[in-house]
Order: structure tokens, then C-alpha cells, then sequence
């Protein structure tokens, strides 16, 4: 009788990426910002983007809310931040 | 020992050893799985006559493609008949499918319990509980399809608890939720037809919901006391997606769907009526804490209503026809993801 095993599962397969290239300052970059639409996370991006534009005078160019919080973010948006913004930041903000 | 029973010729040591291996290899949901063999992992394709590297669905967000082998072996550990795979399969489409939006349900700290819902001629034929206990134990069909699904999501969709499975507590349901509807003592046509299939066909029903909640009335005779207390039980402040764009799964059992059938009440008219009455005030919910701010006088009366659409309440029956219990599955939410049904076969 043959004896086999079976695996059941399928590996995580991780799109392959690269990092932007980075400032060499922060001084007065264009901001963008992604908000997943949960309930704190505007406020708390606002905060965050109103202190790096004292600290750094960074600009506030764009807020992209998202669909949902498991929702990608869309390509329209991917493409505004690739023209208009230096740094964008996002978060859960729960 | 039974002397009546006879075993199979096989020493039941080895097969001990064969599900010990399967646990060690960490492809389990925490029981006992079925080993596979080529025999049983061949007869499950030909039940679903599909072919092994037939793709039943891809899931963008998590990058997974779903081949029909693994789904198969899945549903043998999971204690599956060939039969029952038709069913699997359907169920692991509507996983696939973009309006549910897999990743969302399936990873949140939420934690829900993914519902199967059985509708059609399918439902009697592979003998899947739709009346006593219909929610419990102790129907192979019911126990391994679900399980199936679960066992997908952990192996092949890596829905595993701390990696992409993040829920905080997470449910009983989500080692297995599959049931049929009760479609001989339903008050309307089931939810099959509902959702614009034919009555002959045969669907799955795929809904995330949050958590389930027993309705009890032993005393209402008419529609209204009854289905104030659905309304009661959608809005508790303590669900999640209670603000206003919301699922919910109504269970209609016993009793109250005999109350429902012979009010001559019509579903849209229950839908319009737990809608109405599923609200609760802003002041009830910065009570609760659910939202910020002072309570000021005009929020005892500025109201939130759990639904908005009609249809977004999915009323079904099950269960036993004795007793006076119901039930309410409040989705995981009608924002992020859909209840979604596919035809079997």
C-alpha cells in the first residue's frame, strides 16, 4: 500500500516591491494622507500631517479616504499621490 | 464493546498515528482531520467533476488562487462525502467573490463566523439539518462542509489565527456554520428565490455574521411583540456595526414562523417594520460610549437606524417546529462586505 501525504495548504505569495527613494530632507515636503475610514483615523492623521507642517513646513496636499479599512487603496489615488505628494502617511486610527 | 458493530479490518493505531501526523504538520482547526489518500482525495474532484488544477477563485486582496485539489483535500480532512463537494466548492466561490470581501470579514479583530446557508433540493438530498438543532452538532453534512470551508481558509487562504486571522476573540461558528433552510414551514418563498434564483435550484448562501443571538417569545401570538424583540436584539449597543449600514441574518424558527405564517404579514412588510423599530438614540449610544461628545437635549430623540434597505434585512427559516426560539445574526457589516449565494454545481 502506498503511503502518501497530502498537503492541504498553498503558500503566501508577497507581490514584489520596491521602496521609493527616500528625501534626503524633510524640510517642506508635500504631504498626503490615507484615511481608512475608521473612527479616529482623520482626526489623527490631520494631527500628525499639522504637526510636520510646523515642525517641517510640510504641506498638506491630499486626503484619500479609502473605501474601507480592508479595502486597497485605489489606483486613481496611487496615482494623485504619485504626482502631487512626497510622503504620504496612513494608519488604523481606531 | 458493541458485538453487533463490525469494524473495518484496519488497526485503528495506525490511523491514530495518521491524524497525530496531520496535527504535527499544523494543518488542523484544533480536531481530529480525516487522512487524506489518493483514493478519497479522486473521488471528492470526480463528486465536484472538477480537475485537480482546475482554479475555483482568486482572491485579489490576499494574492491566493484556489486550485481544486487543495480545496479537495481540505474536504476529506474535513470528514467531507464525495457528494457533499459540490456544495464546498460553491461555498469557496462565494468566498471569492469581490462584493464579500474576503479579507475584511475574515481578518478583522471582529472575529466572525462565516454562515453557510443551504437552499434548494440539495439541501434534503445530502440530508443537511434544516429543523432540530439545525445550528448544532450532530449531522455529518452540516458539521464537515462548514468545517470544509474553515479548513480553506485556514490551509489554503492562510486565515490563520495571529497571521492574517486577527480576531480578538473570535467565535464557536467559525469551526463550522452550515445549515439549510427550513423551506417546507416557511412563511414566504425562500431566500434562494428571494435572491432571484429558481425554487429547483440548489445555492449557498455565504454571510459573515458578528455573533448570534437568541430570540425568546413564548407568549406572541401577532407579528408586532415578536418582531419588537428582533428589532431589540439588532440594535443592542453592544453590536458592532450598529450605526446604520448593517447586514442582518433573521432565523425564523419554531413557533414564530408558524406566527409569521399565519399573520398573513409578507417579508417586505416584516423587513420595512424591524427597520423601523431597529434604532436607537445618539444619546443612547454616548451613553455607551459608542460616539463622542456631551449628550445634549435633541440627541434623546435624533435617531440611528441600524438598516436603511429593506433588503438588508435576510430573513430565513430553521429549526424544529416546536418551541418559541428565533434568532438574530447581526453582520459583520453590510459596508465592507456582502452576503453573497451561488448555485451549486
Amino acid at each position: 500500500m502506498r503511503r502518501m501525504v497530502f498537503d492541504p495548504t498553498m503558500p503566501l505569495e508577497a507581490n514584489e516591491f520596491t521602496y521609493a527613494s527616500r528625501p534626503a530632507s524633510l524640510q517642506g515636503l508635500r504631504i498626503g494622507l490615507v484615511e481608512n475610514t475608521k473612527f479616529n483615523s482623520k482626526e489623527l492623521l490631520c494631527k500628525v500631517a499639522e504637526r510636520l507642517e510646523h515642525s517641517h513646513g510640510m504641506s498638506l496636499v491630499h486626503l484619500d479616504r479609502k473605501k474601507s479599512s480592508g479595502h486597497a487603496v485605489s489606483e486613481e489615488a496611487i496615482s494623485l499621490f504619485q504626482q502631487q505628494v512626497d510622503l504620504v502617511l496612513s494608519g488604523v486610527g481606531d | 464493546m458493541n458485538e453487533k458493530i463490525t469494524p473495518p479490518p484496519t488497526d485503528p493505531a495506525e490511523a491514530a498515528a495518521w491524524i497525530e501526523f496531520y496535527y504535527q504538520q499544523g494543518w488542523s482547526d484544533g480536531l481530529p482531520l480525516v487522512p487524506p489518500t489518493e483514493e478519497s482525495v479522486q473521488a471528492m474532484l470526480a463528486g465536484g467533476e472538477v480537475k485537480a488544477d482546475e482554479i475555483i477563485g482568486t482572491i485579489a486582496e490576499r494574492n491566493a488562487t484556489i486550485p481544486a485539489e487543495k480545496v479537495a483535500i481540505n474536504a476529506v480532512m474535513a470528514g467531507c462525502l464525495a457528494e457533499y463537494f459540490p456544495v464546498v466548492l460553491a461555498a469557496v466561490r462565494c468566498l471569492c467573490r469581490p462584493e464579500f470581501h474576503y479579507h475584511n470579514p475574515a481578518t478583522s479583530t471582529g472575529g466572525s463566523a462565516l454562515t453557510l446557508i443551504v437552499n434548494g433540493p440539495i439541501g434534503p438530498e445530502l440530508g443537511i439539518n434544516a429543523t432540530h438543532n439545525a445550528f448544532g452538532p450532530g449531522v455529518r453534512a452540516n458539521a464537515t462542509i462548514g468545517r470544509a470551508l474553515r479548513l480553506v481558509m485556514l490551509n489554503v487562504l492562510n486565515t490563520r489565527p495571529g497571521l492574517l486571522d486577527k480576531a480578538t476573540l473570535g467565535s464557536p461558528g467559525k469551526y463550522a456554520f452550515c445549515f439549510a433552510e427550513n423551506e417546507v414551514e416557511h412563511p414566504w418563498q425562500p431566500l434562494h428565490v428571494e435572491r432571484g434564483f429558481q425554487p429547483e435550484d440548489s445555492t449557498v448562501t455565504l454571510y459573515a455574521s458578528n455573533t448570534l443571538m437568541g430570540v425568546y417569545n413564548q407568549l406572541a401570538r401577532e407579528p408586532e411583540p415578536l418582531l419588537l424583540e428582533f428589532a431589540d436584539a439588532v440594535c443592542n449597543l453592544a453590536s458592532p456595526n450598529v450605526y446604520g449600514f448593517n447586514q442582518t441574518l433573521m432565523v425564523l424558527a419554531g413557533e414564530h414562523a408558524i406566527v409569521m405564517k399565519q399573520s398573513g404579514w409578507s417579508r417586505r412588510q416584516v423587513q420595512e417594520f424591524v427597520i423601523q423599530h431597529a434604532r436607537r438614540s445618539v444619546a443612547d449610544f454616548k451613553r455607551a460610549g459608542r460616539l463622542p461628545g456631551e449628550i445634549t437635549a435633541e440627541d434623546e430623540t435624533a435617531w440611528r437606524y441600524v438598516m436603511r434597505d429593506p433588503d438588508d434585512l435576510l430573513i430565513v427559516c430553521a429549526g424544529a417546529q416546536g418551541g418559541s426560539w428565533s434568532a438574530c445574526l447581526p453582520g459583520w457589516g453590510k459596508k465592507w462586505t456582502r452576503c453573497v449565494t451561488e448555485l451549486v454545481g
